[in-house]
């Protein structure tokens, strides 16, 4: 049961949402789909007086799968059984098909999605386990848990849309107080932040669609969980490649549930346009990737299987990527 | 004969439940009706110094408030060891146990309330791991437990010459195996409804299997006449032992009502059903096999070290069960035991699905793989060397009746095509058996006092020739209510639609003992095919006194009864019901079940006798991923001896879902705690085996009839869950040449063991055994 009240409202528009939310400033959430809003609100997380519903928003629910524009409130599910999208930007349909289960991808959206709250064994806990235990950082209280520390919160981000839409350079549109504008994904996520709040999203500001550019890359998603359904990602890649002769073209990899944020590697992948990508060039970039990868023990695996299982996704999802196997 | 016996019969009750109409005790309302919430401990053990409920009592709609010295009478599932309190008096044992309570007009104000309840304790020494509960300890979780031990409950047997065995053996194997909490995961949460009216009584809808026990307990606790206390069964979304105790819950339920006097709903959050627990022990045990030259068995030898959690529950029970479970289905002609149950300031553990057999029987059959594997053989051939006969005795007294163990096996070797896979797919397959056997009942009832029958079933006809079935035996999903209404319409010869199950209320309903110890088809269907047959006698009476033919010379069929040679002579069933009927105007009959005298004279001779056993064998076939570790279960044929199948559709639905529930267990399933915090109170975090996870299940039915069960049936409850451990565990280890011993099977564990594998000089296929399978 929900331990206070709130008051749901139901705008039409952006601009109505916008409204409410400036009258009510600190003391609103925005509602997609729910399925992580309110989970929280059970165990008492992230409560708030007023809950404003995007649901009735007809604009934020476009989806030009041609055109690689997609609402903010479409559907996993949408998402995973749509053949354009799985044709033009196969892991973000693998993505989108491998997320939740199959009742949850119903009513999850893409915009809830790329915000999902970070995760942690010691915070995603009812009030009473964690009122046992004592508060942690990300809760209000002094201590992370997990690493003995006093400032950085190491809460995991395990959504498994965001490395998908990054390894294809997916732009959002934002609309805000100061109206709207557009902006590439990656910098949702601040890779400074810890895992208290890692979004970069102003007071009031609603996430209206991700675009994604028209040229064909091939890609893939390979994602590690507990079970097939309904688990969340315990470190999972996204790898987008295409190929000129033998030689890189397009290369981008990135991570999910092994940070705070999804992860991007740019400054890895970016070197190796224009060189042949061989079996040898493949096992130094998942070396150098998963050095940059820092999961805690604050999911169901240990942090080591975990960056084994995301080497080897990596290399496999390259030689599937070349074999032209996809 | 209408052929309902040996139909697949949907379930009697399934279109009122698929259609969303069934009523779970979460869903009954009462006028007037109260919402209660538990305050529970946020210490694992601890001394209470106070409970402040000045700020509960000012919420708007609190209309009680209790903590555990207001009744503080102990209750239990076993006369022995009645060891719980409905709240807790004095100290706290575990975390999340109840401290106080609260009764309000709605949920919300409830929880409120109990949110403001302030709880002052003084920690104690807290005991995580059992085996710091064997000696030294220095708080006792309960003062019962012997000298500086948190003993519950210690079994020591010896049959046969077992060092000689030992001593003589030409091969011995040795297996320790650990294995942590499981718990039931029941699809519906605990839930309940009590309400004291002003007639002075009690009644209480509860989500239980055993209303008898929960109705004694209430009687105890309140310290009212049973004729005071009712109990309902309404629907019960599942519970595999885990609703077979009276359990707290219910209890404070009633105290509130009995203070309010008004009606009082709980319903246990997912989360505090983990807290509830009552499930399967975690675990350390150490099995020693002996054998000839020739592989047969000479000794066995079992230790156990259970983790009891906080309070008795079944535990005496399992504690035995860990031992004597293992004397079959080989024959074993020296056994020595010696199992301890200690109480830590965990959950408590109970019964859970195949209770107190599966972890011996996991060390028991891997070790059988080990042992075929150092004689060079193959290890079906070990085990078809070694399975009791049937009608046999084992060295501590059970009596064997039908048993067709070795039928099992040898189909399960054929259909899986076992000779020519075993040691023979590629590196990364295998596939692997495991056999296990199961009481069909426990022949000695839990409560002896009065002393009645096991199980007792009534009649009643209307005026309409409907036939309305009084049991006492819980329906908890697995079709109890729709095998009863087979039993009574074969019997009978008439359609099951004339058949009426009516729910469990102590009231109407004879005693039964309820759900668990896979007891209800053999004890309760014996019960109704009396019922029928006595029945039946009046009909024929009735069919006599209308045609003037003696009464033997009419059978039933076709919702008639006719005499064969007499085709004029065939009454319709309608019409020798109203015969029955004339001048008593009421037509009615009961039939009972009484286990057989069984078992030895010595001490826990009683203990795992049965008035049959079920059988099995299964063979699995897995893949486990080099890379991850990730183990997919294939395909399994599970063979499987219930006697004569009742209802094949039901066997194949539990023999599937015992495979699920295995594999959890198996695979990913485990209450993890650090230290005593339990640190997966959920379905997310708990990992049950998802749908995707499930292996192609092959049923194989090859069971004859059993000479004692209705129609020849045993039990298939619970005996087809142990043996898919093993066998999957035995195919891993034909797929990579590793044994695992410490459950569950992670990916990630897994993974680690083929990385030490790799370093410690490469993975390989195990050889071959010399002696192949014929
Ligand atoms: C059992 C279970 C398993 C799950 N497994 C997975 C999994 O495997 N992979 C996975 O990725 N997720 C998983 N999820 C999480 C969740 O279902 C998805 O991430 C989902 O996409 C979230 O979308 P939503 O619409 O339900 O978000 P909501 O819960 O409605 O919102 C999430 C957050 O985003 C904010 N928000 C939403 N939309 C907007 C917007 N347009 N503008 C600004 N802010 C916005 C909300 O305020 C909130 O803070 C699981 C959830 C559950 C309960
Ligand atoms: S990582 Fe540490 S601070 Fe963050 S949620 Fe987990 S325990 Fe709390």
């Amino acid at each position: 049961m929900l331990a206070e009240g709130f008051d749901l409202h139901r705008p039409s528009s952006v601009a109505e949402a916008l409204e409410f939310a400036g009258r009510f400033p600190g003391e609103f959430r925005y509602l997609a789909g729910g399925t992580d809003v309110l989970p929280g609100l059970f165990h008492g997380l992230g409560a708030t007086r007023h809950l404003i519903s995007l649901q009735d928003i007809a604009e934020l629910r476009a989806f030009v799968p041609e055109e690689g524009r997609i609402g903010a409130m479409v559907p996993l599910g949408t998402l995973a059984e749509s053949p354009e999208l799985r044709a033009r930007f196969p892991a973000v349909a693998e993505a989108a098909r491998q997320a939740a289960s199959p009742n949850l991808r119903n009513s999850s959206t893409l915009g809830g999605n790329l915000l999902l709250d970070t995760r942690c064994t010691y915070y995603n806990q009812s009030a009473f386990w964690r009122e046992a235990l004592g508060y942690c950082l990300k809760n209000g209280g002094e201590e992370c848990r997990v690493v003995q520390n006093r400032e950085r919160c190491y809460a995991a981000y395990c959504g498994d849309l965001a490395p998908s839409l990054l390894v294809h350079d997916a732009r959002i549109e934002v609309a805000g107080p100061k109206g709207r504008h557009l902006r590439p994904l990656k910098d949702l996520y601040d890779p400074q932040a810890d895992g208290r709040t890692p979004f970069r999203l102003g007071p009031g500001e609603i996430l209206l669609s991700v675009s994604l550019p028209h040229e064909k890359v091939r890609s893939t998603y390979l994602k590690l969980r507990a079970r097939s359904a309904p688990d969340f990602p315990e470190a999972s890649v996204a790898i987008a490649l295409t190929l000129e002769g033998k030689k890189l073209r397009e290369l981008r990899v990135a991570a999910s549930g092994v940070a705070t944020v999804p992860l991007l590697f740019e400054d890895l992948t970016l070197p190796l346009i224009g060189h042949a990508m061989t079996e040898e060039v493949a096992r130094d970039l998942a070396e150098k990737v998963s050095r940059r990868l820092h999961p805690v023990t604050n999911t169901a695996f240990p942090p080591d299987y975990r960056k084994h299982v995301f080497r080897h996704f990596l290399m496999s999802g390259i030689h599937e990527l070349q074999s032209g196997t996809h | 004969m209408t052929g309902t016996i040996g139909g697949r019969v949907p379930l009697v009750d399934g279109p009122q439940k698929v259609t969303g109409r069934a009523q779970y005790a979460g869903d009954l309302q009462r006028p007037g009706m109260l919402h209660a919430k538990i305050v529970r401990s946020t210490e694992a053990h601890a001394r209470i110094l106070s409970i402040d409920f000045s700020a509960a009592r000012e919420v708007p709609g609190v209309a009680a408030l209790l903590s555990g010295e207001r009744y503080p009478r102990t209750f239990g599932v076993l006369p022995i060891t009645q060891d719980e309190t409905l709240l807790a008096v004095g100290k706290v044992r575990y975390r999340g146990e109840g401290v106080a309570a609260v009764a309000a007009t709605t949920v919300e104000a409830a929880e409120r309330a109990a949110r403001l309840v302030k709880v002052e304790y003084e920690p104690l020494p807290e005991y995580d791991d059992p085996r710091d509960s064997t000696g030294g300890v220095t708080v006792k979780i309960h003062d019962e437990s012997p000298g500086s031990t948190n003993l519950q409950k210690e079994v020591r047997q010896e049959f046969g010459p077992v060092d000689e065995a030992f001593h003589s053996a030409a091969h011995t194997v040795e297996v320790s195996g650990t294995f942590q909490g499981v718990t039931h995961a029941a699809l519906e949460p605990h839930a309940v409804i009590a309400e004291y009216g002003p007639d002075g009584r009690l009644t209480v809808w509860a989500s239980t299997q055993v209303p008898h026990y929960l109705h004694r307990a209430l009687a105890r606790v309140f310290d009212l006449p049973a004729h005071r206390v009712r109990v309902i069964k309404p629907e019960v979304g599942g519970g595999f032992g885990g609703k077979g105790d009276p359990m707290p819950h219910e209890l404070v339920a009633a105290a509130l009502s009995l203070e309010t006097r008004r009606p009082v709903k709980l319903v246990l959050s997912r989360e505090e059903v983990f807290y509830l627990n009552h499930g399967r022990h975690p675990t350390r045990n150490k099995v020693r096999l002996a054998a000839g030259a020739d592989g047969t068995l000479t000794g066995l030898e079992v230790e156990a070290l259970i983790d009891g959690g906080a309070s008795s529950s079944f535990g005496t029970v399992t504690t035995y069960y860990n031992g004597v479970l293992s004397v079959g289905p080989y024959r074993i002609p020296a056994f020595r035991y010696h199992g301890q149950r200690v109480y830590t300031n965990h959950p408590p553990s109970g019964a859970m699905r195949a209770h107190g057999s599966v972890n011996t029987r996991y060390s028991l059959e891997v070790a059988m793989d080990i042992l075929a594997e150092r004689l060079g053989m193959d290890p079906t051939e070990l085990r078809l060397r070694n399975f009791l006969p049937p009608n046999t005795t084992t060295l501590n007294e059970f009596r064997i009746t039908s048993n067709s163990v070795r039928e099992c096996l040898l189909a399960a070797r054929e259909r899986s095509g076992w000779a020519k896979k075993f040691r023979s797919l590629p590196l990364g397959q295998g596939i692997g058996v495991g056999c296990g056997f199961f009481i069909s009942g426990s022949n000695s009832p839990i409560h002896f006092t009065p002393k009645f029958p096991q199980s007792t079933v009534h009649l009643k006809v209307d005026v309409d020739g409907g036939v309305t079935v009084h049991s006492g035996a819980a329906d908890i999903g697995q079709g109890s209510q729709t095998v009863l209404a087979q039993v009574v319409a074969e019997v009978l010869g008439v359609p099951i639609e004339r058949i009426h199950v009516s729910e469990v209320d102590t009231d109407t309903s004879p005693v039964d003992l309820g759900s668990y110890s896979s007891r209800v088809t053999f004890m309760m269907g014996n019960a109704a095919e009396r019922a029928a047959r006595s029945l039946l006698e009046q009909l024929k009476k009735a069919a006599s006194d209308l045609t003037g033919l003696p009464a033997p010379s009419f059978v039933p069929a076709g919702d008639a009864l006719s005499a064969p040679g007499h085709p004029e002579a065939t009454i319709d069933f309608l019409t020798a019901v109203h015969k029955a009927m004339e001048h008593s105007g009421a037509l009615q009959s009961s039939g009972s079940y009484e286990s057989p005298p069984l078992g030895g004279s010595f001490k826990g001779a009683k203990a795992g006798t049965s008035p049959a056993y079920s059988f099995s064998a299964y063979v699995a076939q897995v893949d486990v991923d080099l890379d991850t570790g990730r183990i997919g279960v294939g395909k399994v044929w599970a063979a499987f001896d219930c006697g004569t199948p009742l209802n094949p559709l039901l066997v194949e639905g539990q023999i599937e879902g015992s495979i699920h529930m295995g594999l959890g267990q198996l695979l990913g399933e485990e209450l993890r705690y650090r230290k005593t915090r339990l640190m997966n109170p959920s379905l997310l975090d708990y990992k049950t085996v998802s749908a995707t996870e499930m292996p192609e299940v092959e049923c194989l039915l090859v069971g004859k009839a059993d000479p004692e069960g209705p129609f020849g049936a045993k039990e298939a409850g619970e005996g087809p869950l142990p043996p898919i451990l093993p066998a999957v565990a035995n195919a891993v280890y034909d797929a990579i040449g590793i044994r695992f011993t410490d459950l569950p099977l992670t990916p990630d564990r897994v993974w680690r063991a083929l990385r030490d594998a790799e370093k410690a000089g490469g993975l390989r296929k195990p050889r071959p055994p010399e002696a192949h399978a014929r």
